[in-house]
């Protein structure tokens, strides 16, 4: 999967247009980024990848990097 | 994971009942706000549910229900042989709400009657053990009743859970027969998961005090009392992925079904949205996947019954269905149940009036006539 399509899905969870979040956003700052938010992301890295990530490294992630850093083996470089 | 396999007992009837007030999508817009509520639907998939306003207890459902089927099927009281009542919110801390239950049923004194305390897996491990009872011959008949009134431990400012749960019961008649198909069990547990999906106060670890009761604001940024139930869904979905399939499986290795083989697969109604995730994670065919939780809420350990009644009741009516039925959660504790069920009882849905009963230890005893003349007495 390419990045943007990644960060695409990242929209699509906060109800955003594809094209909205950017690597460098604080998790802290984007409006809606919320348990919900984080239980629908669970959701979608399992569906895509047919990973379950560990809970503790979800709220340890600071920004969208963090997020994309747990998926990085996944994403084409 | 403990499995087994069990012949000579089948299904005879399902039940499930409900208290008859009603929480609706309305409330929770006034309680949490209409952007809030709305993304908190588009999870739980719950528009309304049925709780208790005032102070029911999920015996109070579970009672009528199984009255319900004991008329139904005909079956005189002192038939019942065995009754289990599995809940996480007994009537009394002691004695056990199944002993109480014997007496307001009227079933014989040679009965036996036990608590089993789960929640989600509650209804496949309430099955596996009344299986096992049959097996070992000496049971005929038997009654499981599961249910929770957890809209009662839900703070009704955490959102992460009061839009969430329902409250109800279901009751289950189970019989002999010796010509039943056999139900395959296979279940789990996994106790590193209990800080997730707790009451943390009011049992034995922190008995009840005036500070227990005290709602403040959490790090989760809800509003709930130590004696309000604390659910981390991150951590719950997370476990969930990763034990269910494994368990669906097993289940099906067991059994040696495969989804063609399946009729209906009804799994925990946790929510709307961990079910379809499920669904998927366990590569279920959509049309066999029972989703019956949009009027009654997640319902603890009577959510796969109300499923069952809820979509399945003419279908176990009319014939045998191959049904494959999994709880998952609080625990953490799982198991799944390969089974045939039907033809069956299997009413609709009771709706009992939300009031506490008039008597909830049962009618007194009836007074016994003194002998007169000799004999010996006591001094």
């Amino acid at each position: 999967m390419k990045k943007s399509e990644f960060l695409a899905l990242i929209d699509d969870i906060l109800e955003e247009p594809a094209g909205t979040v950017r690597p460098d956003q604080a998790l802290e700052e984007l409006p809606d980024w919320d348990s919900l938010a984080m239980v629908s992301f669970i959701a979608v890295v399992n569906g895509q990848f047919g990973l379950t990530l560990q809970a503790e490294k979800l709220t340890n992630a600071k920004s969208v990097a963090d997020l994309l850093a747990l998926v990085q083996n996944h994403i084409e470089p | 994971m403990a499995e087994a396999r069990v012949h000579g007992v089948r299904i005879a009837g399902i039940v499930t009942a409900v208290p008859s007030s009603v929480l609706t999508l309305d409330d929770d817009i006034t309680a949490f706000g209409e952007d809030d509520s709305r993304r908190i639907f588009k999870n739980t998939g719950v528009r309304t549910r049925r709780v208790t306003k005032t102070g029911m207890c999920a015996s109070d459902v579970c009672v009528p229900a199984a009255e319900r089927l004991l008329s139904d099927l005909g079956w005189a009281k002192e038939s019942v042989d065995a009754l289990i009542v599995v809940t996480q919110g007994p009537d009394y801390a002691l004695p056990a709400t199944a002993c109480i239950v014997q007496h307001r049923l009227g079933l014989s004194t040679g009965c036996a009657a036990f608590d089993m305390n789960q929640g989600c897996s509650g209804y496949v491990y309430g099955l596996w053990v009344l299986a096992h009872l049959f097996a070992g011959g000496g049971i005929k008949r038997a009654l499981l009743l599961v249910g929770d009134m957890s809209s009662r431990s839900a703070s009704p400012q955490d959102r992460s859970v009061s839009p969430l749960f329902g409250d109800g019961g279901a009751a289950t008649a189970l019989e002999a027969d010796a010509n039943a198909p056999p139900m395959d069990f296979v279940l789990g547990t996994n106790g590193v998961g209990a800080p997730h999906l707790i009451l943390p106060a009011g049992g034995s670890r922190r008995r009840h005090s005036p500070e227990t009761v005290v709602r403040s604001l959490r790090p989760d940024g809800n509003i709930r009392s130590d004696e309000d139930v604390y659910m981390n869904g991150l951590e719950v979905l997370t476990f969930t992925l990763n034990s269910v399939p494994p368990l669906i499986r097993a289940i099906k290795q067991k059994s040696g079904w495969s989804n063609e083989d399946v009729d209906f697969f009804v799994f925990h109604q946790a929510s709307t949205f961990m079910l379809k995730t499920l669904a998927r994670s366990c590569a279920l065919p959509m049309n066999k996947f029972v989703i019956g939780m949009e009027h009654f809420g997640n319902l603890s350990s009577a959510s796969i019954p109300a499923a069952i009644s809820d979509k399945l009741r003419e279908k176990l009516t009319a014939g045998p269905q191959r049904l494959v039925l999994a709880g998952y959660g609080v625990g953490w504790s799982w198991g799944a149940v390969a089974l045939t069920v039907g033809p069956i009882m299997a009413p609709e849905v009771l709706i009992v009036p939300d009031k506490p009963p008039d008597l909830p230890l049962g009618p007194p005893p009836p007074p016994v006539d003194e002998p007169q003349g000799s004999g010996p007495t006591t001094s």
